[in-house]
C-alpha cells in the first residue's frame, strides 16, 4: 500500500505539473493581452511582479520535476497549489482563515478605539505626557510576544489572552503615531478656532484631525503589521487551540506535512498583503483630500 | 533636534523619577492590600529579590547571553546582506521595478510563520531562530537603503559626473553618505522587528534564552520569574534602542536636516 502511495503521487504530479504551468502561462498571457488592449486599466507593477513570480515558480517546478529538489522538504508549487484547492474543497481552510482574521480584526479595532482617544487625550495635556513618557517607552520596547506567558496566566488559555497580546502589539504604533500627529497641530490655528468662539470639539474636528490623519493611518499600517506577527506567535504557541492559520502551520510541521506548512505561509502572506494594500490605499485617499 | 540643556534634562529626569516611583509604589501597594493576587502580579520587591538571586546563580546571564548571541547573529547577517543588496537595487531602478512586488509579498509574511518551515529545513537548534530573526530585520533595512539611494540629490550626482568622477566615486562620495541617515532609520526599525521576532521564536520554540525562561516560568506558575524575564527584556531593549537612536541622530545631524520617524 505504501509503495503504491508514493508512485501515485508522482503519477499525479506529471499531470498537475504540466497543468499548473499551462494555467500560469495562460494567466500571464491574458494579462499581457489585457495590458496591450487597455494600457491604463492593468497596473504595470502587478504585471511585472507576476511575471517574475511565475518565472521563479516555473524554475522551481522544473527542478522538482527533475528530482533536483527534495520534494518532501520543498514540494513543487503545483502540489502546494492543488493542496490549497483540496483543503478549501473539504472545508478545512475556511474556518482557519476565518478565525485568524476574526482575531486580527477584533484586536485591531480594539487597539484603534483605545489608542486613538488616548493619544488625542494625552496630547491635550501635552505637559503631563512628559511625566509618563519614559513609562510608555519602557512598555514599548517589551515586544508583545513577551507578554504571552503573563497573558495566559491572567486570562487563561483561550480567546481572551490571544486578543490581549495582539491588541498590545497593535496599540503602541497607533498610539505613538497619534501623539506625533496631534503634536503637528499649530498653536496659532488652535487659538484661532478658540478665539472665534469654537470649543474643544471644534478644535478636534477642524484642526487636529485633518493634521494628524496621515500619521494615524501610518500608525495603523505599522500596527497591523506588528499585529500579524504577534497573531502568528500566539497561534504557534497554541494560546487559542484548535483553529487559525498559525495553528495549522505548526500542526502540519509536527506531521512533517511540508505542503500544508508552505500553503499556510503563502495564505498568510496574501492576507498580510491585502491588509497592507488596503491601508495604503486609504492613506493615498486621505492624502488626496488634504 | 536640539540638545537638551542641563536644566531641561534635570527637569525631565525629575519627572520620570516621579512617574516611576508613583507607578512602582502603586504596584507594590495594590498587591499588599490584596487588590491583585500575588500569583497574578508579582510585587516589585519580590521581582528585584528574584533577579538578584538569578544574577548570583548565573542563570540570568546564561539566558541573556543566549538571547543576545542569537539576536546579533541574525541582525548582523541581515545588515550585511541588506545594505549591499539595497545599494544594488537602488542603483538599478529597472531591476528594482521587476523585483519589488515579489519582495513586498515576502516582506508581508509574518516571520514567525516561517519558523516551522525553517525548523524542518535547517533542523532543530540555533539556525532556524537566527534565520527568522535575520528575515525579520532584513526588509526594513533593505527598503530604507533603496529609499535612501533613490533620494540622492541629482545635482550632487551631476556635479561629480561633471568633474569627471566615475561610478565608484559616485557611490563612495555621494550616494553612500547621503543614504546613511535613511539606512540608520532602517536599521533601527529592523532592530525593533528583529527583537520582536527573537522573543516570539524563543517563546514558541527554543531551549535557552529569555523567551524560553518566560515560557518555562509560565509552565511552573512562577510569576516572579516571568516578571524578571520581562524586566530584563525591557532593560536590554531600552539600551539597544537608545544606542541606535544616538547613532541615527549623529548621522542625521551630520548630514543636516532630515527627520526621525516613529516605528
Amino acid at each position: 500500500m505504501h509503495g503504491s502511495y508514493f508512485s501515485e503521487i508522482e503519477k499525479g504530479d506529471i499531470i498537475s505539473a504540466s497543468l499548473f504551468l499551462i494555467i500560469i502561462f495562460s494567466i500571464i498571457l491574458s494579462l499581457v493581452i489585457l495590458k496591450w488592449l487597455f494600457p491604463k486599466r492593468v497596473s504595470t507593477s502587478l504585471l511585472k511582479g507576476l511575471i517574475v513570480a511565475s518565472g521563479i515558480l516555473t524554475i522551481w517546478e522544473i527542478l522538482s520535476f527533475l528530482n533536483l529538489l527534495n520534494s518532501v522538504f520543498l514540494p513543487p508549487p503545483s502540489r502546494i497549489f492543488s493542496n490549497i484547492v483540496y483543503l478549501w474543497s473539504i472545508g478545512f481552510l475556511q474556518p482557519q482563515i476565518f478565525s485568524t482574521l476574526y482575531r486580527l480584526f477584533y484586536a485591531f479595532i480594539l487597539a484603534l478605539f483605545s489608542a486613538l482617544p488616548l493619544g488625542i487625550l494625552i496630547s491635550y495635556f501635552s505637559r503631563r505626557f512628559s511625566y509618563i513618557e519614559s513609562l510608555v517607552n519602557a512598555a514599548r520596547v517589551v515586544p508583545a510576544p513577551a507578554w504571552l506567558p503573563l497573558s495566559v496566566l491572567w486570562f487563561g488559555i483561550g480567546h481572551a489572552s490571544a486578543i490581549f497580546i495582539i491588541w498590545l502589539g497593535c496599540f503602541f504604533p497607533i498610539f505613538l503615531n497619534t501623539v506625533a500627529g496631534v503634536s503637528k497641530a499649530e498653536p496659532t490655528q488652535v487659538e484661532t478656532v478658540l478665539t472665534f468662539g469654537g470649543n474643544r470639539l471644534d478644535v478636534l474636528v477642524e484642526v487636529i484631525l485633518p493634521v494628524s490623519y496621515q500619521h494615524i493611518l501610518t500608525g495603523a499600517r505599522i500596527g497591523i503589521g506588528i499585529g500579524w506577527i504577534t497573531l502568528v506567535t500566539a497561534e504557534l504557541a497554541s494560546v487559542d487551540i484548535g483553529a487559525g492559520l498559525g495553528w495549522m502551520i505548526s500542526d502540519s510541521r509536527i506531521l512533517l506535512d511540508m505542503t500544508t506548512v508552505i500553503s499556510g505561509i503563502v495564505i498568510l502572506g496574501m492576507f498580510g498583503m491585502l491588509t497592507d494594500t488596503l491601508l495604503k490605499k486609504l492613506e493615498g485617499l486621505v492624502q488626496g483630500w488634504s | 533636534m536640539k540638545r537638551l540643556s542641563g536644566k531641561a534634562l534635570s527637569e525631565r529626569l525629575y519627572r520620570s523619577f516621579l512617574a516611576w516611583s508613583l507607578f512602582i509604589g502603586l504596584w507594590e501597594w495594590s498587591i499588599y492590600t490584596g487588590i491583585f493576587k500575588s500569583m497574578l502580579l508579582a510585587p516589585p520587591t519580590v521581582i528585584i529579590e528574584k533577579m538578584l538571586y538569578f544574577l548570583e546563580k548565573g542563570y540570568l546571564q546564561i539566558n541573556i547571553a543566549a538571547s543576545l548571541g542569537r539576536f546579533f547573529a541574525g541582525f548582523v547577517i541581515a545588515i550585511l546582506i541588506a545594505i549591499p543588496l539595497g545599494l544594488i537595487l537602488g542603483l538599478f531602478k529597472r531591476l528594482y521595478e521587476w523585483i519589488a512586488p515579489l519582495l513586498n509579498f515576502i516582506r508581508l509574511i509574518p516571520p514567525p510563520a516561517i519558523l516551522p518551515f525553517a525548523i524542518i529545513l535547517l533542523g532543530i537548534g540555533e539556525s532556524p531562530a537566527v534565520f527568522v530573526i535575520a528575515l525579520g530585520s532584513f526588509f526594513p533595512i533593505l527598503m530604507n537603503t533603496v529609499q535612501g539611494v533613490k533620494e540622492t540629490e541629482t545635482i550632487h550626482l551631476e556635479v561629480v559626473k561633471t568633474m569627471g568622477g566615475n561610478r565608484v566615486d559616485l557611490i563612495r562620495h555621494v550616494i553612500f553618505p547621503s543614504a546613511i541617515p535613511t539606512v540608520m532609520t532602517g536599521i533601527r526599525i529592523g532592530f525593533g522587528i528583529g527583537w520582536l521576532v527573537l522573543v516570539s521564536s524563543e517563546v514558541v520554540a527554543a531551549d535557552s534564552g529569555l523567551g524560553f525562561m518566560l515560557e518555562g516560568a509560565r509552565n511552573l506558575l512562577e510569576t516572579p520569574t516571568i516578571f524578571v524575564g520581562m524586566t530584563t527584556i525591557c532593560i536590554l531593549g531600552l539600551m539597544i534602542d537608545v544606542f541606535l537612536k544616538r547613532i541615527e541622530r549623529f548621522f542625521i545631524l551630520r548630514k543636516g536636516g532630515g527627520y526621525l520617524t516613529y516605528s
